[in-house]
């Protein structure tokens, strides 16, 4: 259970830099996302129905307990999946470069907007 | 963060709370506290006084007066507006607008009056109070008052009360029958302030055409924004697309707000998008006149 835990908070966390965390900063290099109202953080309402599968189940060899790191197994997939299939949605076409992927993003992808 | 210093008071009375922002220097009502509380923590707002309308009896009732006004007061909270039969007839809108407004949590706590009166430019309540030509009562040493909410959002977070004045209900005009209402908005997640938010009310005449629209947007003025050349457009008009896209296009005219996060050709964008959509969404929901 501590381990399929692990797995869904690594999941948030990726989520939100998939499409939500983001540093940003004035051109005279202030800091815009100072406070959580800003700098956006998903919340359970964010979060998707999540089904974790554990596959390995085998002890380490190399330590006495057995243990292995599991600490925020998710995360690393989470953004490259979201950017994958959002590329996929608009044609495939290579156009996600960067996280997070903003609504705005992906209009200005659509090509329906000029800034 | 800790609030500043203040004094805090609870009378059991309108006028005795009218009694005490009248005689304290730089007093400040205190409803549900849901806006209040972090501007004090922020210390965006420091008052030396703060007058809890909390235990003030009288002030949350929900009245449906004969001509079909719903009068709500002020200290209503939130969450049983949302939940309330009288409020889901005589103004579905807003039971719309209140799934969105902060979290369930809040909104046990929150109150219409204490929304009104921050007047937040892209919150949901003063954004449905301008598209239902809501007029307001305010309570002061000189007696009660009414005034539109027109002339009560005055200017940015300002509303139209004297230091000394308590808004105390909230009166909004029966819907005309067959009338078909939306409210839309379009935030980055669930609980935050809208980017831009927009509410709708169609009402049909005896052949099905658009008699009357009230069409409002949040999030784009300092303070909601009637659109009066888009409700002049479908005057008259069939609902469907053709229509529907002519009084959405009148968006392309607006100026929106724009602040580092947001610039306002997105706030532009978001308010043809959602207008479109709404005005669809409230044409499906028309009866007969």
């Amino acid at each position: 259970m501590m381990v399929e835990g692990q797995i869904a908070g690594g999941f948030a966390q990726g989520l939100g830099g998939a499409l939500y965390e983001e540093f940003r900063y004035d051109e005279r290099g202030q800091p815009l996302c100072t406070t959580l109202a800003d700098y956006l953080i998903p919340t359970i309402a964010e979060m998707p129905p999540l089904d974790i599968l554990v596959t390995e189940d085998a002890p380490s060899p190399l330590n006495p307990l057995g243990v292995k790191g599991a600490g925020e197994g998710g995360t690393n997939a989470v953004g490259a999946a979201i950017a994958s299939a959002v590329d996929d949605a608009l044609g495939g076409r290579g156009l996600v470069t960067r996280l997070p992927i903003t609504p705005r993003e992906v209009l200005r992808m659509l090509g329906e907007i000029e800034e | 963060m800790k609030p500043p210093p203040f004094a805090y008071h609870d009378p059991r009375t309108l006028d005795e709370a009218i009694a005490l922002l009248a005689g304290l220097p730089n007093a400040r009502p205190l409803a549900g506290g849901q806006s209040m509380m972090p501007m004090l923590n922020m210390r965006f707002a420091q008052p030396d006084h703060l007058v809890d309308l909390n235990r003030i009896t009288g002030l949350e009732t929900v009245e449906v007066e004969p001509d079909g006004t719903l009068a709500i007061g002020a200290m209503a909270r939130q969450r049983d507006l949302e939940r309330h039969p009288a409020v889901a007839r005589g103004c579905p809108m807003m039971v719309e607008a209140l799934g969105q407004v902060g979290h369930r949590q809040t909104r046990n706590r929150g109150t219409i009056g204490g929304s009104l009166c921050h007047l937040d430019p892209a919150a949901e309540l003063p954004l449905v109070a301008a598209a239902s030509d809501a007029v307001v009562v305010a309570a002061g040493p000189k007696g009660r008052r009414e005034a539109t909410f027109a002339d009560f959002a005055r200017g940015f977070m300002t509303p139209g009360l004297d230091p000394d004045e308590v808004l105390v209900a909230v009166r909004l005009p029966a819907l005309p029958a067959g009338a078909g209402c939306c409210f839309l908005e379009f935030a980055r997640r669930h609980g935050d302030f809208a980017i831009v938010a927009v509410a709708v009310t169609l009402v049909p005449d005896a052949a099905g055409r658009i008699a009357l629209a009230r069409i409002a947007l949040g999030g784009v003025g300092p303070v909601p924004l009637r659109l009066p050349e888009a409700e002049a457009a479908l005057r008259g008009a069939a609902p469907g697309a053709e229509a529907f896209g002519q009084a959405a296009a009148t968006t392309r005219h607006l100026d929106p707000l724009e602040d580092a996060l947001v610039p306002a050709w997105y706030r532009r964008h978001l308010a043809g998008v959602l207008l479109g959509r709404a005005l669809a969404t409230a044409a499906g929901r028309m009866g007969r006149a």
